[in-house]
């Protein structure tokens, strides 16, 4: 296998990280659609939809502004080099400033309870999903493992084999949306669903 | 869930990222490159068009669509300029 592994679509070979990160947008609204119509919602429709725009708006910020602040000296080195700004992101930011603006919509539209249950789960899938596009792109995303002599070693195509971590965090993210979902099924205080999938991201972390 | 008046911000917000074909050949292609930044050029006078008209979900889709086209253009850009650097980006056929 040569890392990136490129996606032929028609003519065209498209870059697994751009596909699958694509793929992960589109499952993850989805299931959060699919979950919504099974389990109801607390708030109304034009509500969550400024819940929604919050948390998506959110996380291209933060996702950016973390990115940058993982290596500050760089980041200031290359203040006025576009090109270097617009690279990258990170999803822990992503996340992070996803949660900051949904928690000032529903402050600036008087929303007093737990909103995020319904996100939980499809969130973990979306983010495995991306996490494919992540190992098929090989050396270049920096979301390879420490060198390793392990008969599951990846050599990413510098002839060393690495922990293919982001198969790791594959399949704990399946595991922790199918533990999800069964929590969201049984009855549990609102917001209980949101905390366990941020417990169960920082304890893979 | 509805999608009506976001669904047409969506569908609104969406065309007018064929904006970017004229843009491009303005600049060269480097308007591409940074769609996230450049597409900014249509997008805000359209969410606050939007917003003057009062059409609150028309805002909340252009807002999506913006949202997610900055998000796909930072992850994927650094690893497209590091592509075309290394001779990566290959068009088959």
């Amino acid at each position: 296998m040569t890392f990136p592994v490129y996606l032929p679509l028609g003519p065209v070979l498209m870059h697994p990280h751009w596909v699958f990160e694509t793929l992960s947008y589109a499952i993850g609204f989805r299931l959060y659609l699919w979950r919504r119509a099974r389990a109801g919602d607390v708030l109304s429709t034009g509500d969550r939809w400024w819940v929604i725009t919050a948390a998506i708006v959110g996380a291209a910020l933060g996702s950016k502004v973390l990115y940058w602040l993982g290596d500050p000296v760089q980041a200031w080195q290359h203040r006025t080099d576009v090109l270097y700004l617009m690279a990258g992101e990170s999803i822990v930011g992503g996340l992070i400033g996803g949660l900051w603006a949904v928690e000032w919509t529903k402050h600036r539209l008087r929303i007093t309870r737990a909103t995020g249950d319904l996100f939980a789960m499809p969130l973990a899938v979306g983010i495995a999903i991306g996490r494919i596009g992540c190992f098929l792109s090989g050396l270049g995303d920096h979301t390879h493992g420490l060198p390793t002599m392990l008969p599951w070693g990846v050599d990413f195509g510098d002839g060393i084999a690495r922990h293919p971590t982001q198969l790791y965090e594959l399949i704990w993210l399946f595991m922790l949306a199918a533990w999800l979902h069964g929590l969201s099924r049984r009855a549990h205080q609102e917001g209980d669903v949101f905390k366990a999938f941020r417990i169960g991201l920082g304890l893979h972390r | 869930m509805r999608l009506h008046g976001v669904g047409k911000g969506v569908v609104l917000g969406l065309m007018l990222h064929l904006l970017q074909i004229p843009l491009a050949s303005l600049t060269y292609t480097t308007s591409l490159w940074v769609i996230g930044l450049s597409q900014l050029v249509y997008m805000v006078p359209a969410v606050l068009t939007c917003r003057w008209k009062r059409r609150p979900d028309e805002v909340k889709g252009l807002l999506i669509v913006a949202a997610l086209t900055f998000l796909l253009n930072a992850a994927c850009f650094g690893l497209f300029v590091m592509a075309s650097n290394f001779g990566w980006i290959r068009i088959a056929g």
